[in-house]
């Protein structure tokens, strides 16, 4: 069966119509949940990390589908669900308006036109559905290759370093003449094995170190936290100014031991959704790259807030910005995009400083899998900073709600109200669509949308 | 005047071995362990001004080790040596009370100095 044991969540305003749907679906072997509300189904969804896909039955109403696109968009998913909507082919649907809201609205909500309503969407959502899995499945085996490769990698830098204890431990017993007397002559040789030793472990270390997003991992017992093997994140509300504290005073042996200052500046409220333990990767990475290539006695600053989104709304859709600044040598502008890469190190830095070149790597692929970015540019204390911006916690609204309209005019003087600056109100029109989405956050959201909503209906019985 | 006692524990005998002749020949008395269990007890038998430290040993490792021998006397001086490189590790050393940390391979000329800095602190 197609769609055996998804679980497809079925939206829509005539729960009758979408009967034949449901009946499909899970004639399919898919498990089906029908909200009788569109707000419903959604709010189910955004607390069912396991929905495999959404099934929007739309059908004739221009306007519902444009307000169910946004809605879907309003939950904050990160896209990983896909999203078909079932449309009924009829005249009054604008096959133009349809193809702008799904291209404004993006991937992966994708339109068809149900011309067979039991079969056109469930053969659609079956192969979304099939996509998906193989590549998660796909992802899984890839993590799970990389955990065995980092395990491995860690063992042998281990093991090698102990044996090469030994190598330099009876070279330079026999240099120091503890094994009967040497000539000098001999004790150069011995010094020199004991040298090659030593280049061997930097090598065995720099291998190392082009592993995990764990560095606890590789930590004994007995204190927290944890040994963990690789694992699929696993995501929750971060307290960004908790974290930073905690990998500042991870690394403060570190930063005292070359005298350097740590100042930090953080908004206590900053929040963000993710993977504690590989945010926490990249915090160690960059602040612990920052006591490194900062000379003694130097200076490290920390800085971690809100900052303003783009689109309309004075408080549109913010996006939390974390900055590590050092008072070291800086990047080169022309090198700045290069550090990112996996295993690239600045030729001035390669004798210099030891190290393997992937912890900024690591750094881009968490930050990127939290959909967000990091940079690096000149910083104010002269050396680099390096910059992330993360989207904030979407799951830690109170509330939210959405206000739809079909009369563009009207719609325009909503935005301007909003454009008046109402706190975690964001407006955003669907492309050509007469229709828009409102999206109001925060603890008062239900008290914002009544507010709008009665400021709205003034404004359309004036017009 | 008796010699200072410096207790070595390791589960590799060469690594004991290495260090065994260098601190004699320091004129220090040595005892060597293979496991952390079996350095607990010897800890509790007869008191070490010293003791280095592996940290990847069967039965008990060395971090756990530490945190007993700081129980039964925290004057006694403890240096992890160990192969492990990690930043997070030398964190948990100083979490479980060791003196001192140092990563292999280590010129055993340097052990000896570092072995040395301990007793004079205490």
């Amino acid at each position: 069966m197609m769609l055996e044991n998804a679980r497809i969540f079925v939206v829509t305003r005539d729960p009758a119509g979408a009967g034949a749907f449901v009946a499909a679906l899970e004639a399919e072997g898919a498990r089906a949940t029908l909200a009788r509300h569109p707000e419903e189904s959604f709010a189910a969804l955004a607390d069912a990390p396991d929905a495999d896909g959404v099934l929007v039955v739309a059908g004739d109403d221009p306007g519902a589908y444009a307000a169910l696109f946004a809605q879907a968009r309003a939950i904050g998913r990160t896209g990983d669900v896909p999203i078909i909507v079932a449309v009924e082919p009829s005249a009054a649907v604008d096959a133009v308006a349809i193809t702008s809201a799904v291209a404004v609205a993006g991937p992966p909500i994708a339109a068809v036109w149900a011309l067979d309503a039991a079969i056109a969407p469930r053969r659609e959502l079956a192969a979304a559905v099939a996509r998906e899995r193989a590549l998660a499945a796909r992802l899984e085996r890839v993590e799970q290759r990389l955990a065995a490769l980092d395990a491995s990698a860690h063992e042998i830098s281990h093991d090698g370093r102990a044996l090469l204890g030994v190598v330099v431990g009876y070279a330079a017993n026999l240099r120091d003449g503890l094994a009967g007397p040497v000539d000098e002559r001999q004790r150069a040789h011995l010094s020199r094995v004991k040298e090659a030793a030593d280049d061997v472990a930097a090598l065995l270390a720099r291998h190392a170190h082009a592993s995990s997003a764990e560095p606890e991992r590789q930590a004994s017992e007995p204190a927290p936290p944890p040994a963990a093997a690789k694992r699929a994140a696993r995501r929750s509300r971060v307290a960004v100014a908790d974290l930073v504290r905690s990998v500042v005073g991870l690394l403060d042996d570190t930063i005292r031991e070359h005298e350097q200052t740590v100042a930090v500046d953080l908004d206590e409220s900053l929040v963000v959704w993710g993977d504690e333990l590989a945010l926490r990767q990249c915090l160690v990475n960059l602040v612990s790259n920052a006591s490194k290539y900062t000379p003694r006695g130097g200076t490290i600053a920390v800085t971690a807030g809100f900052l303003p989104g783009e689109g309309r709304g004075a408080a549109a859709r913010r996006r939390a910005r974390v900055v590590i600044a050092d008072s070291g040598p800086g990047i080169p502008p022309a090198e700045s995009v290069r550090v990112f890469e996996r295993g690239v190190r600045l030729e001035r830095d390669a004798t210099s400083h030891p190290g393997s070149g992937v912890g900024l790597s690591v750094v881009h692929r968490i930050v990127g899998a939290h959909g967000g970015r990091v940079s690096v540019a000149d910083g104010p204390l002269g050396g680099a900073a390096f910059t992330i911006d993360l989207p904030v916690d979407a799951r830690g609204r109170e509330r939210r709600g959405i206000v739809l309209s079909a009369d563009l005019a009207a719609i325009e003087r909503l935005l301007a109200i909003v454009d008046e600056g109402a706190e975690g109100v964001e407006a955003r029109a669907i492309g050509d669509a007469d229709a828009v989405a409102i999206l109001v956050e925060g603890a008062d959201a239900k008290r914002e949308i009544d507010a709008l909503v009665a400021r709205f209906a003034k404004l359309s019985e004036v017009s | 005047m008796s010699a200072t006692h410096v207790m070595l524990v390791d589960d590799n005998p060469q690594a004991l071995e290495i260090l065994e002749l260098r601190l004699r020949s320091l004129g220090y008395r040595i005892t060597t362990c293979h496991n952390g269990e079996v350095a607990l007890a010897e800890v509790k038998r007869d008191r070490p001004a010293v003791v280095v430290l592996d940290v990847t040993m069967p039965e008990l490792n060395g971090y756990q080790a530490c945190r007993e021998m700081k129980r039964i006397d925290k004057t006694i001086g403890v240096l992890i040596l160990t192969a492990k490189t990690d930043p997070a590790d030398r964190f948990w050393a100083k979490q479980v009370g060791a003196d001192a940390y140092m990563t292999k391979p280590a010129d055993p000329a340097a052990v000896a100095a570092k072995i040395s800095e301990l007793l004079a602190r205490s």
